[in-house]
C-alpha cells in the first residue's frame, strides 16, 4: 500500500508535466514543451530542464513552465531547488487554482523531503476575515454602505477603520474616515457626532 | 657468419676449415638488435603520439545563439549584422549553407549545421518574414512547412589558447571539399596513395629538378614525411633527422590508413600567423582567410590554401597579394593539367581577384570585459590546462545585438556629456545588462574603448552608490506592512543622528530644502535624504544590512548611518546582483555568464549552469517598491529622461548621485532587461553630473535602441488597490 502511494506521489510531477493544457503556450513554447516531456519520459532530466529553460527564455512569465521545471528538479530529488521554483510558479499562477494547488503540494512535499518537522502549506488566498483587520478595506466597505444609504453600519465600519488607521499613522485614511463619519452622522441626524467628526477632519486638514 | 672459409685448397690430409674474421658481419650482428631497438622505440613514439591526444585545442567561447520564433523582436538591421558576423554571404537563391538573400522584410537563409547542447540543429533553407521589427512567420522551403523555432549557430566571441599559442579547428576528412584534397595531392604528393611513406621516384625527380635549376626548386618529401617532420620532429636539416623521418614515415604508413594520415596532415599543417597565434590546419585557415568554414570554400580558395603549404609567410595573401595570386594560379594550372579541374574552371577561378577577407577573422575579440567575468566563472570549475587544451566549447549568455547597442549608447553618450558640461572631462562609464527574469548577463560595457582590455570597471570599480541604496531601506520598511505602506507619511524635517563617537551628523536633502511630511512613494521618487535617514534609523541599521544581504550583497561591511545615503562602495556588478532580485520579484538569481560547456569531439554537455532561483522576499513588498520606482522614471529624479521615452513604455528605475557629483548611477528595468549604468572619472574627481543627467541619459539612449518590454509584474494575491487623487490607483498590502 505504501509502495503504491509512494509511486503515485513520485510520479505526480510527470503527471503535471504531461497533463498541462497546451493552450497557454505559443507554438514555439509548445514545441519545446513536448520535447521536454519526451526527455522527461526517458528520464533525461537535465535535458528536460534545459529545454524548459529554453522555453522560459521565450515566455518567462509562464507559471506552467516554472512548475514544469520544478517538477523536473523534484524528480531529480533536488528538493530545495524544486521548492523555490514551485514558489516562483505560485507567484505567477494568478487565477489558476489547480496549478496553485499543485505548487502548494510540491512545496509541502519538498519541505518534508528536506526533513523539516513543520511543513505547513504556503498561505492560500487571504481569508475573508483578515480583510476586517485592514483599515483600507474597511473604509472601502464603509463607502459602499454609505452609497447604499446604510448609514449606521457605514459609520461603525468607518470607526473601526479609523481605529486601525490611527495605529498605522495613515493620516489620509483618517481624514477620509472622518469625512465619511460626518456624512453618516448627518444622515442619521446625530448632530453632535457630525460636528465632532467634522472638527476632527478639519484638524487634519489644517496647515 | 663471423668467420669465412679459406679459399685456398690444400692437397694434404683433410684439415679443419679455417675461418677468417669478418668485420662486416660482426657489425651487422651488433647493428641488427640496435637498429631493431631504435625502430621499436620510434614505433612506440609514432603510435603513442598518433593515437593519444594529438593537439592542444583552444577553448572556443561563443555568444548566445540567436533564436527565432513568432513574435520575437528582430530588426532587419540586427539580423543582417548577425548574419554578416557569422560569415553568411549574400547570394540570390541561397542553396548552400552560409548563404542568405534579403528582399524587403523577408530573409531567405540557408543555415549551417551546429552541434548544440540539446542536439544538432540541421542545415536548412528557411524564409523569415519580419513585420514591424518582429518575426511574423518562419517557413522551411523544402519541404514547404511552417516551423516554430529556429536557431542560428552562435557567434564566436573569444578563444582560450594553449601556452604555445597554436590554434586550429579540427576537420574530418569527409567534410573537406574534394577540390581541396585534389589540389593538395596534385601539388604536394601525386603518388600519395601508392607509396609506403617514402617515394624514391619523388626523391630522384627532385634531385634532377634541383640539379637542372641550380638551386632548390622542388622537395622530394611525401605528405607523410612532411607530416612526420611537423608532427614529431624539428625542421633541422641533418642527415640523422632525414633518416629518422623516413623510418617514421614508413612506420606511420604501416600502422595507419592513408585517410587517417591525410586527415592528420590537413589538421596539422602550418598556414599562417596572426600576432602570437599560429594558424594550423585547413579548418582554421579557411576561417582566418575567408571567414567561412572549410566545407564552403571554392576551388580558387582551395588553391590558395594549398599554395600556403609551400610558405605561409612568403605567400601571405594579405601581405603579398600579387605573389600569392601567382602561386594560386600556378596551383590551378597544375590541377587543370592533371585533369582535376577543367581548363574553364581554372580560368574562371583565376578571375577571382579578392584573395582573402581584409579583416583577419577570429583574430581580435571585442569583448574583453565580459570575457573576464566568463573566465572568472570558468576557473571555479576547470583548471587552467583543461581550459587551454581540451578544446572546450563554451556557450555564454552574451547577446551581441544588446552588447553593440550598449557600447554605442555609452560611447555616444559620454561624448555628448563631455561636450555639454564644462566639468565633465575624461569621463568613463560602465554598463551591465542582464535578463531580469533569469540573471543571464547579456552585455557588459567598459568605458569608451570597449574593445581594449584594461581596468575592468564593471567588475572592479568600487564606487559609492549614493541613492541606489534608498530602495533597500524602503523595501525594509515595506516588509513591515503593519506600519508602512506607499502612502505612509514620512517626516522630512531637519534631523540629527548621534554617532557612537558622540558627534552629531545632520543629513541634508540634495536641494537643501525640507519637505515636512511626504508620502513614502514621493520620498523615494524625489530621493529625499532626511526622511530616508530618519526612516532607516527607526528601522535599525541591522535590518537594512540584512535586507542588503538577502538581495545578494555578499561582501563583509559595517553599517554606519551615513551608509543609508549610499556611502557604501560597490562595483556595478554588485549593484546588478542586488537589483536583479528586486527586478525578478524577490527571487534571488545568481548572475550567469555561461550557459553550457560542451566537449568539442562528442558535442556532449560537460557542464551546464542551470537556472537557479531562491525566494528571498515576499512578492508583495517588492511589488510596492517596483510601483514606487516607476514614479522615479516618470515623475521623480529621472523625469527629464523619462519624459522622452515612449508613453507606453513602463519602466522602473532609480538614480544615484554621490557627494560633489563624483558618481552618477542609474538602474532601470522592465519585464525583460535590467540595466545598471555608472558614469564618473577614474581619478574620482567631480564631474558635475547627477544620476539623472549622466548615467540615466546614457540609459535612455540605450533603451530607445533596444526597446525593452514594459514592466508587467504579476500582482500578488494580497495586494488591493485604492484610489488616490494624485496617483490614481495605489497598491496596498492586505494583512
Amino acid at each position: 500500500m505504501i509502495k503504491v502511494l509512494l509511486t503515485v506521489l513520485l510520479s505526480l510531477p510527470l503527471l503535471v508535466l504531461a497533463g498541462t493544457p497546451e493552450k497557454n503556450f505559443s507554438p514555439a513554447v509548445n514545441s519545446l514543451w513536448i520535447k521536454a516531456i519526451n526527455y522527461y519520459n526517458k528520464e533525461e532530466f537535465e535535458k528536460a530542464a534545459n529545454t524548459i529553460e529554453r522555453a522560459l527564455g521565450i515566455d518567462h512569465n509562464n507559471a506552467y513552465l516554472w512548475h514544469g521545471l520544478a517538477g523536473v528538479r523534484f524528480a531529480q530529488e533536488n528538493w530545495k531547488r524544486a521548492a523555490h521554483l514551485a514558489k516562483k510558479s505560485l507567484t505567477l499562477a494568478k487565477k489558476d487554482k489547480a496549478l496553485q494547488t499543485k505548487n502548494r503540494w510540491m512545496i509541502t512535499q519538498t519541505c518534508q523531503k528536506m526533513g523539516r518537522k513543520y511543513c505547513a502549506p504556503p498561505k492560500r488566498t487571504i481569508s475573508p476575515t483578515s480583510h476586517f483587520r485592514d483599515p483600507h478595506h474597511l473604509y472601502q466597505l464603509a463607502a459602499k454602505l454609505l452609497k447604499k444609504e446604510k448609514w449606521a453600519r457605514a459609520r461603525l465600519l468607518a470607526l473601526r477603520s479609523l481605529q486601525l488607521a490611527k495605529k498605522t499613522k495613515t493620516n489620509r485614511l483618517q481624514i477620509k474616515n472622518w469625512v465619511l463619519i460626518t456624512k453618516a452622522c448627518e444622515s442619521l441626524e446625530k448632530w453632535g457626532c457630525a460636528r465632532h467628526a467634522r472638527n476632527q477632519a478639519q484638524f487634519f486638514l489644517q496647515p | 657468419m663471423l668467420f669465412k672459409k679459406s679459399k685456398k685448397k690444400t692437397a694434404g690430409p683433410k684439415k679443419r676449415p679455417v675461418y677468417r674474421f669478418r668485420w662486416g658481419v660482426l657489425l651487422l650482428i651488433i647493428m641488427i638488435p640496435i637498429l631493431s631497438f631504435y625502430v621499436a622505440k620510434l614505433d612506440i613514439q609514432v603510435r603513442q603520439q598518433f593515437e593519444g591526444k594529438k593537439w592542444a585545442i583552444p577553448a572556443r567561447v561563443y555568444a548566445r545563439p540567436l533564436e527565432f520564433h513568432t513574435g520575437k523582436r528582430v530588426t532587419p538591421e540586427s539580423l543582417r549584422e548577425e548574419l554578416n558576423t557569422l560569415g553568411y554571404r549574400k547570394q540570390e537563391n541561397p542553396s548552400k549553407p552560409g548563404q542568405y538573400w534579403e528582399k524587403g522584410n523577408t530573409f531567405l537563409i540557408t543555415t549551417r549545421t551546429f552541434q548544440f547542447w540539446d542536439g544538432t540543429e540541421p542545415s536548412r533553407t528557411v524564409k523569415i518574414r519580419l513585420i514591424k521589427d518582429k518575426v511574423d512567420a518562419i517557413t522551411e522551403i523544402s519541404p514547404d512547412r511552417p516551423i516554430h523555432l529556429l536557431r542560428l549557430e552562435p557567434k564566436l566571441i573569444d578563444k582560450i589558447y594553449p601556452e604555445h599559442n597554436e590554434d586550429r579547428i579540427l576537420v574530418r576528412l569527409e567534410d573537406v571539399p574534394q577540390h581541396l584534397i585534389d589540389a593538395l595531392l596534385t601539388v604536394e604528393d601525386r603518388n600519395f596513395f601508392e607509396h609506403w611513406g617514402v617515394s624514391v621516384r619523388g626523391v630522384v625527380r627532385a634531385i634532377i629538378a634541383n640539379f637542372k635549376a641550380g638551386k632548390r626548386v622542388q622537395g622530394g618529401s611525401t605528405l607523410t614525411q612532411q607530416l612526420v617532420k611537423n608532427f614529431y620532429l624539428t625542421s633541422e636539416r641533418t642527415l640523422t633527422r632525414k633518416v629518422k623521418e623516413a623510418i617514421m614515415s614508413v612506420l606511420l604508413e604501416w600502422h595507419y590508413t592513408k585517410e587517417q594520415i591525410l586527415e592528420t596532415y590537413l589538421n596539422e599543417i602550418y598556414l599562417g600567423q596572426a600576432g602570437k597565434r599560429a594558424i594550423h590546419g585547413m579548418g582554421l585557415a579557411s576561417r582566418f582567410y575567408f571567414n567561412r568554414p572549410v566545407e564552403e570554400i571554392n576551388v580558387a580558395q582551395s588553391a590558395l590554401l594549398v599554395s600556403l603549404v609551400r610558405g605561409a609567410s612568403y605567400y601571405n595573401p594579405r601581405r603579398h597579394a600579387e605573389r600569392a595570386r601567382k602561386r594560386r594560379d600556378l596551383v590551378l594550372d597544375v590541377m587543370a593539367a592533371h585533369g582535376k579541374i577543367t581548363a574553364e574552371q581554372a580560368e574562371e577561378s583565376k578571375k577571382i581577384l579578392s584573395l582573402a577577407t581584409k579583416k583577419k577573422t577570429e583574430n581580435v575579440f571585442p569583448y574583453p570585459a565580459f570575457m573576464e567575468l566568463v573566465r572568472r566563472q570558468l576557473r571555479e570549475d576547470y583548471n587552467e590546462q583543461d581550459l587551454r587544451e581540451e578544446g572546450l566549447q563554451i556557450i555564454t549568455t552574451l547577446d551581441p545585438f544588446i552588447q553593440t547597442s550598449a557600447e554605442q549608447a555609452m560611447k555616444k553618450g559620454l561624448k555628448r556629456l563631455e561636450k555639454k558640461r564644462r566639468k565633465a572631462r575624461n569621463l568613463q562609464g560602465a554598463m551591465i545588462v542582464t535578463d531580469s527574469q533569469n540573471g543571464e548577463v547579456l552585455a557588459m560595457v567598459n568605458g569608451k574603448r570597449t574593445e581594449y582590455s584594461g581596468f575592468n570597471r564593471p567588475l572592479k570599480a568600487k564606487r559609492l552608490i549614493g541613492s541606489l541604496l534608498k530602495p533597500i531601506v524602503y523595501l525594509t520598511a515595506l516588509e513591515d506592512n503593519d506600519t508602512y505602506n506607499l502612502m505612509t507619511q514620512l517626516d522630512d524635517s531637519p534631523y540629527q543622528v548621534k554617532m557612537a563617537s558622540g558627534k552629531k551628523w545632520q543629513p541634508y536633502n540634495y536641494d537643501h530644502r525640507t519637505h515636512e511630511n511626504a508620502p513614502l512613494y514621493k520620498a523615494l521618487s524625489s530621493s529625499y535624504n532626511v526622511a530616508l535617514v530618519r526612516l532607516g534609523m527607526t528601522l535599525g541599521l541591522n535590518r537594512v544590512r540584512n535586507t542588503l544581504r538577502r538581495l545578494g550583497f555578499e561582501r563583509k561591511f559595517n553599517m554606519y548611518p551615513s551608509m543609508l545615503l549610499g556611502s557604501l562602495p560597490m562595483t556595478p556588478l554588485e549593484v546588478t546582483q542586488i537589483y536583479q532580485t528586486i527586478a525578478s520579484g524577490g527571487f534571488r538569481m545568481p548572475m550567469r555568464t555561461i550557459h553550457t560547456v560542451l566537449n568539442l569531439q562528442t558535442g556532449q554537455a560537460l557542464q551546464r549552469y542551470p537556472l537557479s532561483v531562491s525566494q528571498n522576499f515576499d512578492p508583495a513588498p517588492i511589488y510596492l517598491l517596483n510601483y514606487a520606482m516607476q514614479h522615479v522614471v516618470r515623475h521623480g529624479t529621472g523625469r527629464h529622461v523619462g519624459s522622452k521615452l515612449p508613453k507606453k513604455m513602463i519602466l522602473a528605475g532609480k538614480t544615484g548621485t554621490t557627494n560633489d557629483l563624483k558618481d552618477s548611477w542609474f538602474v532601470g528595468f522592465g519585464n525583460d532587461l535590467l540595466t545598471v549604468t555608472w558614469v564618473g572619472r577614474d581619478d574620482n574627481k567631480p564631474m558635475g553630473l547627477t544620476g539623472g543627467s549622466g548615467a540615466m541619459f546614457i540609459w535612455g539612449n540605450f533603451i530607445k535602441t533596444v526597446r525593452p518590454k514594459s514592466l508587467a509584474p504579476s500582482v500578488p494575491d494580497n495586494i488591493y488597490w485604492e484610489m488616490d487623487e494624485k496617483l490614481g490607483q495605489v497598491p496596498f498590502i492586505r494583512r
